[in-house]
C-alpha cells in the first residue's frame, strides 16, 4: 500500500507544500458554520496533500487528520452540540477515535486519510445537527412568543374594544338621557305652556262667560223688571204697584195684583242676592197719621204676600211714607191715583255679589 | 500502476491547485490517489446501497436548493464509487461509497441547518412585529 501510495506521489514540484495547512485555531460557532464548505474543501485538499506530504517523508504528520482534530475541537467547543446532538458528537467522537488508532498503529495513510475524512465529516454533520437544532429551538421559542403576543393582542384588543363598547353604550345612554331628559322637560314646558294657556284661556273664558252671563243676567232682568213697569232712579231700579190693587182705606191686595206680585216673586226667587225696599205711598186725603199708617200696612202687606211665595224676609224691609213723596199733585183725582201706590225698590247689588 | 490513476488526473486537471474550484471532483480524486492500487476487498455491496440511498434522498429533497456544493461532493464521490467498482478496485469503490454516505449526510444536514435558521429569523421577525404591534396597541 505505502509502496503503492509513494508511486502515485509526484515530485514535490509539483505538490503545492502550501496547502498543507494546519488546522486553523477554532473559529467562533457562526463562522464554522459558514465556513463549513470551505473546510471541507481544505479538508479534501489537505487528503490530497497529506498523501503527497507523505512522500516527503514527514510520516508522522497526517494532514488529514489534523484537520479532523481541529474540526472535532471545534465542535466540542460548541456548548449547546453535546445537548442537542450527542448522537451525532458521538459517532464523529468515534470516528475520530477509529482515524487517531489507524494512525498510531500504523495503518497506511490512505486508511487514515480516509478515517480521518469521515470524522471530520462526522464532525461538520454534528455541528450543522446542532446549529439546526439551535435554530428549531429559537423557531420554537419564536412561536411560543409568538403565540403568547398574539394572545396578548387579543387581549389587548378584546379590552380595547370592550372599553370602547362600554363608551358608546354610556355614550347612547346618555345621549338617550339627554334626549329623554329634554323631551320631557319641553314636555313639561309644553304641558305647562299648554296648561297655562290652557288655564288663562280658562280663566278668561270664564271671565268672559261670566261677564257674558252678567250681562245676560242683567239683560233678563232688566227685562223681566220692564215688564213689571221698572223704571231707572237715583235710588236704583224701582216697580210700582198702583193703588188699583187696593180696595180705598183697605191695605189687602186685591186678587188682581197676585199677578204683579207673582212676578216680583218670581224674580226675587231667581236673584237670590238681591235686597228690597218696599215703600208704601198715600194721597193727601185724611189725617197724616192714618196715612202713615195705611202706607205702612200696605207695604207690609206685600212683603208677607212676598214672603208667602218663598222670598225670605231679610231681604225684604217694608216702610210707610204716608203723603210725604208724591210723584203727582193731590189737587187732581188722576194726581192722587198717582200717588196712592206702593213701589218696590231694588237696593243696588254690593260689588262681588253679582248674580249668580 | 494502475490505469486509472492516469485517467483519474487527466479529468481532474492539477491536483490540488484547482481544488477549490471543483472540490467533489478534486476530492474524490485526491481521495482516489490516497486509495490506488488495492483492489484486493470483495465488492462493496451494501456500502454502495447505502451510499446510494443516502445521496438519492439527498437530491430528491430540497437539499439542492441550500446545499448545493455539499450535495455535488457526495454525487461526485458515488458516481467514482462506481467507476472503482466496474474497474474492479472493490477497496476504492467500498471507501468512496463510504464518503458519498457522510457527505449526502453532510448535505442535508447544512441544507436543514439553513433552512431552520431561516426559519428561526421569520419566526423571530413576526414575533418581532407583534411585539411592535402590541407596543403600539397599548401605548406602552
Amino acid at each position: 500500500m505505502n509502496r503503492s501510495a509513494a508511486r502515485l506521489c509526484p515530485t514535490p514540484a509539483d505538490a503545492p507544500g502550501a496547502a498543507v495547512r494546519e488546522p486553523s485555531v477554532p473559529a467562533p460557532r457562526a463562522a464554522i458554520f459558514a465556513l463549513a464548505p470551505v473546510l471541507t474543501v481544505v479538508l479534501v485538499a489537505s487528503m490530497a496533500a497529506g498523501s503527497l506530504v507523505a512522500c516527503s517523508s514527514v510520516p508522522d504528520r497526517n494532514a488529514a487528520l489534523e484537520l479532523a482534530r481541529s474540526q472535532h475541537a471545534t465542535l466540542l467547543g460548541t456548548p449547546e452540540a453535546e445537548r442537542l446532538a450527542p448522537q451525532e458528537v458521538a459517532s464523529a467522537s468515534t470516528a475520530l477515535r477509529r482515524a487517531e488508532a489507524a494512525q498510531a498503529e500504523g495503518e497506511s495513510r490512505d486508511t487514515v486519510d480516509h478515517l480521518a475524512y469521515l470524522a471530520g465529516q462526522k464532525a461538520v454533520l454534528a455541528q450543522a445537527a446542532a446549529g439546526s437544532r439551535v435554530a428549531q429551538a429559537v423557531t420554537a421559542g419564536a412561536a411560543a412568543e409568538r403565540d403568547r403576543l398574539r394572545l396578548e393582542v387579543r387581549t389587548v384588543e378584546a379590552d380595547q374594544a370592550q372599553r370602547a363598547l362600554r363608551v358608546a353604550e354610556q355614550a347612547a345612554q346618555q345621549a338617550a338621557q339627554d334626549a329623554a331628559r329634554a323631551a320631557s322637560q319641553q314636555a313639561a314646558q309644553d304641558a305647562s305652556a299648554r296648561a297655562t294657556a290652557r288655564s288663562s284661556a280658562e280663566i278668561e273664558r270664564a271671565r268672559l262667560a261670566a261677564s257674558t252671563d252678567q250681562v245676560n243676567s242683567l239683560r233678563a232682568q232688566l227685562r223681566e223688571l220692564q215688564s213689571l213697569n221698572a223704571r231707572q232712579t237715583e235710588r236704583g231700579i224701582v216697580v210700582t204697584l198702583g193703588d188699583m190693587l187696593f180696595s180705598t182705606g183697605h191695605a189687602e191686595l186685591q186678587p188682581g195684583a197676585a199677578r204683579h206680585v207673582n212676578q216680583l216673586a218670581e224674580f226675587l226667587l231667581s236673584h237670590p242676592a238681591q235686597r228690597v225696599t218696599i215703600e208704601g205711598h198715600t194721597d193727601s186725603v185724611g189725617s197724616h197719621s192714618s196715612n202713615m199708617a195705611l202706607s205702612e200696612r200696605r207695604a207690609q202687606s206685600v212683603r208677607t204676600l212676598l214672603m208667602s211665595k218663598g222670598v225670605e224676609a231679610d231681604r225684604l224691609r217694608a216702610t210707610g211714607f204716608g203723603p210725604d213723596s208724591p210723584v203727582a199733585s193731590n189737587a187732581t183725582q188722576a194726581g192722587r191715583q198717582l200717588n196712592r201706590r206702593v213701589e218696590v225698590v231694588f237696593v243696588p247689588l254690593e260689588p262681588g255679589t253679582a248674580s249668580r | 500502476m494502475a490505469p486509472w490513476v492516469a485517467h483519474a488526473m487527466a479529468q481532474g486537471g492539477g491536483p490540488v491547485g484547482r481544488a477549490r474550484g471543483d472540490p467533489g471532483i478534486l476530492g474524490a480524486l485526491g481521495t482516489l490517489g490516497a486509495l490506488g492500487g488495492c483492489a484486493t476487498a470483495a465488492p462493496p455491496n451494501e456500502a454502495m446501497a447505502v451510499a446510494t440511498a443516502a445521496v438519492n434522498r439527498a437530491s430528491s429533497g430540497p437539499t439542492a436548493a441550500q446545499a448545493p456544493i455539499e450535495l455535488r461532493r457526495a454525487v461526485d464521490k458515488l458516481a467514482a464509487a462506481r467507476v472503482a467498482l466496474a474497474d474492479g478496485r472493490n477497496k476504492d469503490a467500498q471507501r468512496l461509497a463510504e464518503q458519498a454516505d457522510v457527505d449526502a449526510q453532510v448535505a442535508e444536514m447544512q441544507a436543514q441547518r439553513v433552512r431552520s435558521v431561516l426559519a428561526a429569523q421569520e419566526s423571530e421577525a413576526a414575533a418581532r412585529a407583534l411585539r411592535e404591534e402590541l407596543q403600539r396597541k397599548t401605548g406602552r
